[in-house]
């Protein structure tokens, strides 16, 4: 279990300690009752260690291409990854506010594509 | 899917087959109002949607059309002009069916000929793709497999997307139909394959199956930039099939000590800002991760 005091990243995940929420969040939902903060193909999530005293929002539009989360955390909490191999081990979240970054890739042929399309 | 097959075949009694689909086109006209009352009745409502419904059917009568003229000549031309009206597609095609029954569920719009139309609803709802004729109706069984992604497109990368109990099966990545080989035998998809697809769609998913490092690796790749952290890697820039100027990956370890290749606009020349805009940042907001599982 790492820990951290401003930034740190889980695979394609980077986590910030920031003060205070942004405007134009939506709650997120709980799935098979954890919170996804960031989804895998193959069902190795990153998900939140517990769901008590944590309130995780979406942030509704981000920049293109981009998924943005915050979490307002009463407890510690660590963020998990559900993979049995190559793991990215787990990271400590001490009591705060997060921001998740989940990160963005550049197609250059879907981008050839949107182009041919305008 | 047998019934596909009925399109294959080639038979001595074409003209009885088109005397019968003539005679049974007249016989069932009335009953297929109760779908046209409720079409037409919900297109006054929502002329916007029905335009690009109808766009798609239009689009889908004309390939079949195609295809029936290549395979039997003018008998299947004959056949085309009333394909949509026995072929249809029940729970696997049924973005109309949603459409008519969220008028009625979601916007509450009762209209009386919603009431036939249960009939086809439920039709829709319990079977997949039917061939009608008034002597028998050939219907499809559900698929024993349906395999999404997050957005809900048909895909698996370990297998079929739709596999049906007689093993006939389809395979998708990320909703592009793809050929079963590049996931039955990985192997046969090389760079050069994946390359040469003419169609963008399927060129994107083999590079995406085959991984951009591997590709990367096979092709003479340039360094632009390299970091002294690892896990903020290289950027380098590679000449690739169609596009007019080279393309930019950041080639990177992550936590677990793998390595892979990220693509990256091609106006970025720092592995750094290339690293900031992978996380959506400017990169004088971009700070190096304390640590990195």
């Amino acid at each position: 279990m790492k820990s951290f005091s401003k930034v740190a990243a889980q695979g394609e995940i980077t986590i910030r300690r920031i003060s205070k929420l942004p405007k134009g969040c939506t709650p997120l939902a709980l799935e098979n009752g954890l919170f996804v903060i960031g989804h895998s193909e193959t069902g190795h999530n990153h998900v939140l260690s517990r769901t008590d005293g944590c309130n995780v929002q979406v942030l509704d539009r981000p920049p293109e291409g981009m998924r943005i989360l915050y979490a307002i955390l009463k407890e510690p909490t660590s963020l998990d990854h559900q993979r049995d191999h190559d793991i990215h081990e787990s990271i400590i979240l001490d009591p705060g506010i997060y921001e998740f970054r989940i990160a963005r890739e550049y197609d250059p042929y879907a981008e050839l594509a949107r182009k041919s399309m305008d | 899917m047998t019934f596909v097959q009925l399109i294959d075949c080639k038979t001595s009694k074409y003209d009885d087959m088109n005397r019968l689909m003539d005679s049974w086109a007249d016989a069932t006209q009335g009953r297929r109002t109760a779908t046209h009352a409720a079409t037409s009745a919900t297109y006054d409502a929502t002329d916007a949607a029905t335009r690009a419904a109808t766009r798609a059917a239009t689009d889908a009568a004309t390939r079949a059309a195609t295809a029936c003229l290549n395979l039997t000549g003018q008998f299947g031309l004959a056949c085309a002009m009333q394909w949509s009206n026995n072929y249809q597609g029940g729970n696997m095609w049924a973005s109309y069916e949603c459409y008519l029954t969220a008028c009625r569920d979601i916007l509450g719009l009762e209209l009386s000929s919603h009431v036939p139309y249960a009939h086809w609803e439920q039709a829709a709802i319990h079977g997949g793709f039917r061939v009608m004729h008034k002597e028998f109706c050939l219907v499809c069984d559900f698929p024993e497999i349906i395999l999404t992604d997050e957005q809900n497109r048909p895909h698996c990368e370990t297998g079929p997307s739709h596999r049906w109990r007689d093993g006939w099966s389809l395979y998708h990545w990320h909703g592009t139909r793809i050929p079963s080989e590049w996931i039955e035998d990985k192997a046969s998809l090389t760079a050069k394959v994946a390359l040469s697809q003419s169609n963008m769609e399927m060129r994107r998913a083999a590079c995406e199956i085959i991984g951009w490092s591997k590709i990367l690796a096979d092709l003479s790749a340039k360094t632009i930039d390299s970091d002294p952290d690892p896990q903020i890697g290289d950027l380098i820039e590679v000449s690739l099939p169609d596009l007019r100027e080279p393309a930019r990956f950041l080639r990177v370890k992550c936590g677990t000590g793998r390595e892979f290749s990220i693509g990256i606009p091609p106006h970025i020349t720092k592995a750094l800002d290339a690293q900031a805009w992978v996380v959506g940042l400017e990169p004088r907001d971009f700070i190096r991760p304390e640590v990195r599982t």
